[in-house]
């Protein structure tokens, strides 16, 4: 665990678009992430607003969301309109089932780290490791 | 099975074979003899003889209890059915995908044309597609159907009597149905006229991929109607896929898989007979569709153990009669979660191996996935690949000419027993706790597949379990396979112009009155004896030319809402 920099827990909030069913990854990534020490805030969504107001709520210091279905443009682009809205600046990663060839065009839109497939639990807990606390 | 001769020889044979093992292997060699265990944890042998299947009984295919086969002919009569779940899109791209796929070679019994078509989640959860609630999703994954005018895109090329029409919905079975029924009312056909299958599985889908679904005492009462419905009008409608896939793909064991199916189908025989109904109106037509993984012998176990079961349970415990109601019908759906979408060419090496496995088994259907489904939607070249491998073990190799080609192998045989046994503690253990539906509420089954595909991930991830191209055999360059990918908000735009135009041209005081009569009935169907009064009202809300949405809107409404398994 690379928490050295950080005063307290990290604190992760999770997310799936409640009409993704696509959860095992996920499952999978927020189990490593509490072996690592990291907080979990599990929560389904169907509006972005409501998943910003988690984030405000819990004062998280990063989101993960899971795309499976191909949604991954709406997602990114409704969640990074609903965060700047409420004016938060938390980054997000995105993991599931999402296509290389998108993943700079994320990138591009605000999206700080892309997990696709094969990617291994642990490389999203070291990316979160590194990110300086908000 | 064996003279006492015979099994004598056997031994002798067997202590030259141990010896030879450990003065040449263990001491000369230094060989760490490894212990193997199937997928399911059943402890394998280096090698079976006439001994592991010493108390097997003799069986024939045809004859209870149908370990090897349904049928005095199998393959032999009968290929199995080719039929691929596809779906995507507007209505009118996947009719055009299901143009392609039986050209292509997709079919059913005989030359039936087989659609079995995936919808989206908006359709399978019961949001129209100008809900909020369906932002960003609509034809994603599937085809939206919210209309008859839907379900006609689709169908009307097809003569729907010749057609087997599977619709692969989820938690809206029901309204479904009856919007299939209306549909085909207005091109002149009876309800008994067609043919066809609906999934009626919303307990197994909440569970495995936790949507917004009807409360669990809702799911049960909705299936036990579908049931009854159609037993009493669709003769020929294939009721309840007890669906084992979708538990395969959370990583249960073979064995698990089989003995969650198998507490279900104890659930609903029960419930189909306290709704008064005759075993052997309802029970033939029952069927499930199976996963098929990598452990190779021990899923063609599972399929022969698969069938055995069902026939005892249906024979011993039900005391059933009828050998319909024994022999069970099998449809596999190739394991997605053994994909990679690393070197996705090596997916045929595993769909080639998977239906040999299936053929092995002796099932009556299958769905092969195709190489390029861990990226996204499979491509057109993807998919005729994945008929040409079922065309290919059909036509060139000569396996489909013996029936249960492997029916008395030492290995095989004595696997197909521990594999039953062990489904069957499976089995007993949900009995235990108050049955299948009740292991849905108190979230039993839940906990037990989270922790099965954590597993799995923790095995690939130490390096204990080998998946080839993702951790061991890697390259460092993956090639690129082109994503299949669709322009989902054009599309959305699309289907909600429909609907809005489809709602403006029909008598909305007609829609309100209908839907508050399903709501009625709803309420009405307060216990199981009582089945048999939804369907008729929302056959009547089909033909006042409801929504999907608006009549699962109402059942919901009037059984408790909507929940999340966790």
């Amino acid at each position: 665990m690379n928490n050295n920099q950080r005063k307290g827990k990290t604190k992760a909030l999770m997310a799936r678009f409640s009409l993704d069913g696509h959860d095992r990854g996920l499952l999978s990534v927020m189990s490593s992430f509490k072996d690592a020490g990291i907080e979990v805030v599990y929560t389904y969504f169907s509006d972005p607003h409501e998943l910003a107001k988690v984030a405000q709520e819990e004062d998280t210091d990063v989101i993960g969301v899971t795309s499976s279905m191909g949604q991954h443009f709406y997602v990114a682009s409704t969640l990074l309109e609903a965060l700047n809205e409420r004016g938060i600046n938390v980054p997000i990663i995105m993991g599931g089932v999402i296509p290389t060839r998108d993943v700079s065009q994320l990138m591009d839109m605000g999206i700080k780290k892309v997990f696709g497939p094969g990617s291994a639990p642990g490389d999203a807990v070291d990316f979160i490791s590194e990110l300086p606390k908000a | 099975m064996f003279s006492k001769k015979t099994l004598d020889t056997v031994n002798e044979m067997m202590k030259g074979w141990e010896n030879e093992i450990e003065e040449v292997y263990k001491k000369k060699l230094k060989f760490g003899c490894p212990q193997f265990s199937s997928e399911s944890g059943i402890p394998l042998k280096y090698v079976y003889t006439p001994d592991d299947i010493e108390d097997a009984e003799p069986e024939m295919p045809g004859a209870f209890p149908y370990t090897r086969g349904n049928r005095a002919l199998g393959y032999q009569y009968m290929p199995w059915m080719i039929q691929l779940l596809h779906g995507y899109g507007t209505g009118e791209e996947t009719r055009e995908r299901t143009k392609y796929l039986i050209r292509e070679g997709m079919k059913g019994y005989g030359e039936t044309p087989a659609v079995l078509f995936a919808v989206d989640t908006p359709t399978h959860c019961g949001f129209d597609p100008d809900s909020p609630k369906a932002r960003g999703m609509v034809g994603l994954g599937g085809v939206n159907i919210s209309t008859l005018d839907d379900i006609d895109t689709l169908l009307k090329d097809y003569d729907l009597p010749k057609t087997r029409v599977a619709d692969n919905i989820r938690f809206t079975c029901l309204p479904f149905l009856a919007m299939y029924v209306v549909y085909a009312e207005t091109r002149g056909h009876k309800p008994e006229e067609l043919n066809g299958q609906s999934q009626n599985g919303l307990g197994n889908r909440c569970l495995t991929t936790n949507l917004p679904a009807p409360t669990p005492d809702a799911q049960y009462k909705l299936e036990i109607e579908l049931i009854k419905y159609s037993c009493q009008n669709i003769k020929r409608w294939n009721h309840t896929n007890l669906c084992g896939y979708v538990f395969g793909e959370m990583n249960v064991t073979p064995t698990q898989e089989l003995g969650i199916v198998m507490s279900k189908a104890v659930d609903l025989v029960e419930g189909g007979i306290k709704a008064g109904l005759k075993p052997d109106e309802f029970v033939p037509r029952f069927s499930s569709q199976v996963h098929l993984g990598m452990d190779f012998f021990e899923e063609i176990a599972k399929l022969r153990a698969w069938r055995r079961m069902w026939a005892k349970i249906m024979k011993e415990r039900f005391g059933f009669k009828d050998p319909r109601s024994l022999q069970y019908r099998i449809h596999v759906h190739t394991a997605g979660s053994s994909l990679t979408s690393q070197q996705p060419l090596n997916n045929i090496a595993r769909a080639t191996l998977q239906v040999l496995a299936c053929v092995l088994g002796g099932v009556q259907s299958m769905h092969t996935n195709s190489y390029d489904e861990a990226i996204g939607l499979p491509s057109e070249e993807a998919v005729r690949t994945a008929i040409r491998i079922n065309q290919i073990l059909l036509n060139e190799t000569g396996i489909p000419h013996v029936t249960d080609p492997l029916g008395g192998s030492y290995y095989l045989e004595s696997l197909t027993d521990k594999v039953e046994e062990e489904a069957g503690k499976v089995r007993a253990e949900i009995e235990s706790r108050g049955g299948y539906f009740e292991c849905i509420k108190n979230g039993w089954l839940r906990q037990l597949l989270e922790k099965q595909s954590i597993k799995w991930r923790q095995e690939v991830d130490s390096g204990e379990r080998t998946v080839v191209g993702l951790n061991k055999f890697t390259i460092d360059e993956e090639e690129e396979v082109p994503a299949f990918t669709l322009y989902q908000p054009e599309i959305e735009a699309g289907i909600i112009e429909k609907l809005e135009r489809w709602r403006a041209n029909r008598d909305n005081g007609k829609v309100k009155d209908s839907l508050e009569r399903v709501k009625d009935a709803m309420c009405g169907y307060d216990i199981i004896e009582k089945a048999g009064i939804l369907m008729p009202a929302l056959i009547e809300a089909a033909r006042a030319r409801c929504t999907l949405g608006e009549m699962m809107e109402a059942i919901v409404e009037s059984s408790g809402g909507r929940i999340y398994s966790t």
